[in-house]
């Protein structure tokens, strides 16, 4: 009769015991350090009586923000939290502008990439070439102590477009850059801008509308309108619309030019923009931009020949074979790294800190520096980061089954 | 006269003409947004080059040969600024091997690289012009001694050369010296035994694979020294130990297991307590003592932070890419875990990290310093991005390779290492090469959290009254500097990359 023997001799030559053992193992030994590094961690803590606790969030800041949203309220007697709120929103804020503007640096440098204009392409590629082997952080401190900050005075010869000296002697301008940041007209929301916003509100919806609706069409009857052209312009039309009838209604247009008007040395009036936020978004988007250049040529690239020669057999016109066979291949390919191209931005964006850019990371810093709690800070700080990562990833799955290519 | 006819009709295809004014016209001129296209290109050309003569004609350039020293090697002890040059005298010597070996056609690039130190000779001045002429002179013994032996072995030592480089450039540039008296030395010497002990598997190992062994042995053991971190004691001696143990191995490798093994350990010890003994403690006491790392600082910290972040990352980050294609469901999740995470923060949340936790979570008897801390800040980074690029390559191996493999009866670890591991980097090169400039041009965030790298030097620069106002200038050439070295990196891969037939199989 078959007998089975079981030793540990015969145990250490089963390979599925050694499996299940050498992963225990690892794991005993994962949480023996970790212990061992708790505990150390936990003593150092006692002894500076630092112990986690994020009460510290509730307490007074008592540090000044350079530039604070103008939607939040924040003084020297807010406390920590509100502190590392409008940390928050400076970082959304530097990073929307700067994925807008890089996409559209990228967009143009690239497809400069791939034009038979050899002049252009040349300029495409020395600058993606120098900006993409220099430190960020070095370009950032170069356009920040290099040149937003020993831009000429506003006593001096500030950079202006349209400056027009008022008889009072303070003078205004379309736009105005000096070392203190830029200033630029813009349109101010008046006592009418509350009912227009209604008027938005309805644009967007018309815009939803007209989206779905031509969608719907484009499958029923396999045709392919411009949707989200339409789309635009309907909003584009309900929101001029609504223009016209706030402006009637109420006597007064929503929005009032805003010019600003230098007294002197102050600026007052448009929207103005520290240097240390020109700075960081110009970096910013310099450096992303060249990275999203080459992912867009690499997208244009990735279209083989033979497709445009076979739409253009099909005589498909020209607009036609960029639409639906160009760039719906092409951005099968640019868009994953290009959402990580924008992630990344968001991360650089902490590089803030060099240039003095209120950030979250340099909010955070400054809160750590000033009450040493290192544990709770650094959770928080990777706790946002973490969960942007988390969101463009859920996106970017949710983008690749879209996209995929449906096989048989 | 009708065959004369006949051939009239048939006309030849018209011929491409290549006249200068023709290029221009078909590709600058028209169609008209072609024209357009131009007028534009050639505007900005004017708008931004325009300024930028004026300025750098007008520019106090003078700033950057005052301060050349610090920005280069920053606090670095003056009386030991020849090893400083070692390393680059090291470098044009294995840069020569190379070429004497692997490059046979005439190249272009040879002139440029024999033109480097020769500008750099003509326009330095003293000392410092013949230390450059020193790296020339370096170059050319390599050369000739490359071409010797191209035909006999040359291919394998220039490979060893370029591994053992990195650790000769810290072992030059950190010195001999014993860790100060105090409980560190209780983990020194554990660090040293466990390294002893790795350096002798990889030996033995070593001694049993064919070629590719010889080269992963070499990275191996170059990683592992890695681990004693300040201690470049270890460093050195884990490195003869190593070569020792490998060579004696390969001898007695035809004994049988427990007899190969103390023969070995015989080999290995006996060297390595002779060396500590008569050779260690005076060399660190004369011309190679130690320099401690707060007096690392400029360009050289950022190529020394560069180096470890290879060195030790790169193995970390092929064992967290296997780790992450595991059939073993704890140590996958390890893996993914930790790629995930460190991928999600910022880079300088990392360094923060580093420079603020690693006092608090390790006793305080095993103190790190700065620069210490920032290099496995760097580490920890590097390795979760590099074990992303290893997973793609290792999931661009086809099934087949293992499952043959397996049918030639390799093991499990034996097929990794000796048949899937190299394709999938080589496959990776590219890539791989990429990271190491991004993790080049990374190095300058170390001056975030207060160390003196190049951009901390030129910060400490622009501080002083006489060379107030030059930041363009110096910053100008720290991004250059920077260029160089990344230009320099991507144009080295995709001659290797062309070398070793990336894509073309």
């Amino acid at each position: 009769m078959f007998q089975r023997q079981i030793s540990w001799r015969t145990l250490w030559r089963d390979e599925r015991f050694l499996r299940v053992f050498g992963q225990i193992v690892f794991l005993l030994v994962v949480l023996a350090v970790g212990r061992y590094l708790y505990i150390n961690m936990y003593r150092a803590l006692e002894q500076r009586s630092l112990l986690p606790d994020f009460s510290f969030l509730n307490t007074t800041a008592g540090f000044h923000i350079g530039e604070v949203p103008s939607f939040l309220e924040y003084s020297g007697e807010s406390t920590n939290k509100e502190a590392l709120i409008v940390g928050l929103f400076n970082t959304l804020r530097v990073s929307f502008w700067g994925i807008i503007f890089a996409t559209i640096v990228g967009v143009i440098v690239g497809t400069a990439r791939v034009l038979p204009n050899p002049l252009a392409r040349f300029l495409a590629t020395v600058y993606v070439e120098f900006l993409r082997n220099v430190p960020l952080l070095v370009l950032l401190v170069f356009w920040y102590r290099g040149v937003f900050i020993v831009l000429p005075k506003l006593t001096e010869n500030p950079i202006v477009i349209g400056r027009k000296v008022n008889p009072d002697g303070t003078w205004q301008a379309w736009l105005v850059l000096s070392n203190r940041g830029m200033a630029m007209a813009w349109g101010e929301p008046t006592e009418a801008w509350p009912a227009y916003r209604l008027w938005l509100v309805l644009a967007l919806v018309a815009a939803v509308v007209v989206y779905i609706g031509l969608s719907i069409y484009a499958r029923r009857t396999g045709r392919a309108p411009l949707t989200l052209l339409w789309a635009l312009g309907a909003f584009l039309a309900v929101a001029a619309v609504g223009w016209g009838v706030v402006t009637l209604t109420h006597g007064q247009a929503p929005l009032s030019l805003s010019v600003p008007y230098v007294k002197r040395r102050l600026v007052k009036g448009g929207i103005r923009f520290t240097p240390e936020f020109l700075a960081l978004l110009s970096g910013l988007v310099l450096y992303t931009g060249a990275y999203i250049a080459e992912v867009v040529r690499a997208g244009l690239q990735s279209v083989s020949k033979g497709q445009i020669e076979a739409a253009r057999a099909l005589g498909l016109p020209t607009f036609q074979t960029l639409r639906f066979v160009v760039f719906p291949q092409a951005l099968r390919v640019i868009v994953p790294p290009l959402t990580s191209q924008y992630l990344n931005l968001t991360k650089n964006s902490t590089l803030a800190v060099a240039i003095g850019y209120p950030d979250l990371f340099n909010v955070a810093g400054t809160i750590f520096n000033q009450t040493g709690r290192s544990i709770e800070v650094i959770l928080i700080i990777m706790g946002v980061y973490l969960s942007f990562s988390l969101i463009t990833s859920a996106f970017m799955n949710w983008y690749n089954r879209k996209i995929r290519i449906v096989e048989r | 006269m009708a065959p004369q006819t006949q051939r009239d009709e048939y006309l030849p295809p018209p011929t491409e003409r290549f006249s200068l004014l023709g290029v221009i016209w078909k590709n600058l001129l028209t169609p008209w947004y072609n024209f357009v296209l131009t007028v534009v290109s050639l505007w900005l050309l004017y708008a931004i080059l325009k300024p930028t003569i004026r300025w750098a004609l007008h520019a106090r350039w003078e700033v950057l040969p005052a301060n050349m020293r610090i920005l280069m090697t920053g606090p670095y002890p003056g009386e030991f600024l020849w090893r400083v040059w070692a390393t680059l005298w090291l470098l044009g010597f294995v840069v020569g091997f190379s070429w004497g070996v692997w490059v046979r056609r005439r190249e272009r690039v040879t002139w440029v690289l024999v033109a480097i130190p020769i500008l750099l000779a003509a326009v330095s001045q003293g000392t410092v012009r013949l230390y450059w002429l020193g790296v020339l002179l370096a170059a050319l013994i390599g050369w000739a001694l490359g071409r010797r032996l191209r035909d006999r072995k040359g291919g394998l030592i220039g490979v060893l050369l370029w591994v053992f480089y990195f650790p000769a450039f810290v072992l030059l540039i950190r010195g001999f010296g014993l860790p100060e008296e105090g409980p560190a030395w209780k983990y020194h010497i554990a660090v040293q035994l466990a390294l002893y002990v790795a350096a002798l598997f990889v030996g033995v190992w070593a001694a049993k694979a064919s070629w590719p062994g010889w080269i992963w042995a070499a990275l191996a053991v170059v990683g592992l020294m890695g681990w004693a971190g300040p201690w470049s004691r270890t460093l050195f001696i884990g490195g003869v130990v190593a070569w020792l143990i490998w060579n004696g191995a390969r001898r007695y490798a035809h004994l049988e297991g427990m007899k190969r093994f103390t023969i070995s350990v015989g080999l290995a010890y006996i060297p390595a307590l002779i060396f500590i003994f008569f050779a260690y403690e005076p060399l660190a006491q004369t011309w190679l003592s130690k320099v401690n790392s707060n007096y690392w600082g400029g360009l050289l910290l950022n190529l020394l932070i560069t180096v470890f972040g290879i060195m030790f990352s790169f193995p970390l980050g092929v064992l967290f890419a296997l780790g992450r294609r595991s059939s073993l469901p704890v140590i996958r999740l390890f893996s993914i875990l930790y790629i995930e995470f460190i991928r999600g923060v910022p880079f300088i949340t990392i360094l923060f990290m580093a420079q603020v936790m690693f006092p608090i979570l390790l006793p305080p008897e095993m103190s790190i310093d700065r620069v210490v801390r920032a290099i496995l800040g760097v580490v920890m980074f590097a390795a979760a991005y590099m074990a992303e690029n290893v997973r793609g390559g290792l999931q661009a191996i086809p099934k087949g390779q293992y499952e043959a493999a397996y049918a030639l009866g390799l093991t499990a670890t034996q097929t990794m290492l000796l048949i899937i591991l190299p394709q999938a980097l080589r496959n990776v090169i590219p890539v791989l090469v990429g990271q190491f400039i991004g993790l080049l041009k990374d190095t300058t965030l170390v001056t975030i959290v207060g160390l003196l790298d190049i951009l901390g030097v030129a910060q400490s620069v622009l501080s002083n009254p006489d060379w107030i106002g030059t930041q363009r200038e110096v910053y100008l050439f720290v991004a250059l500097l920077f260029w160089v070295f990344s230009y320099g990196m991507s144009y080295a891969s995709r001659r290797l990359e062309q070398a070793l037939g990336v894509g073309q199989r």
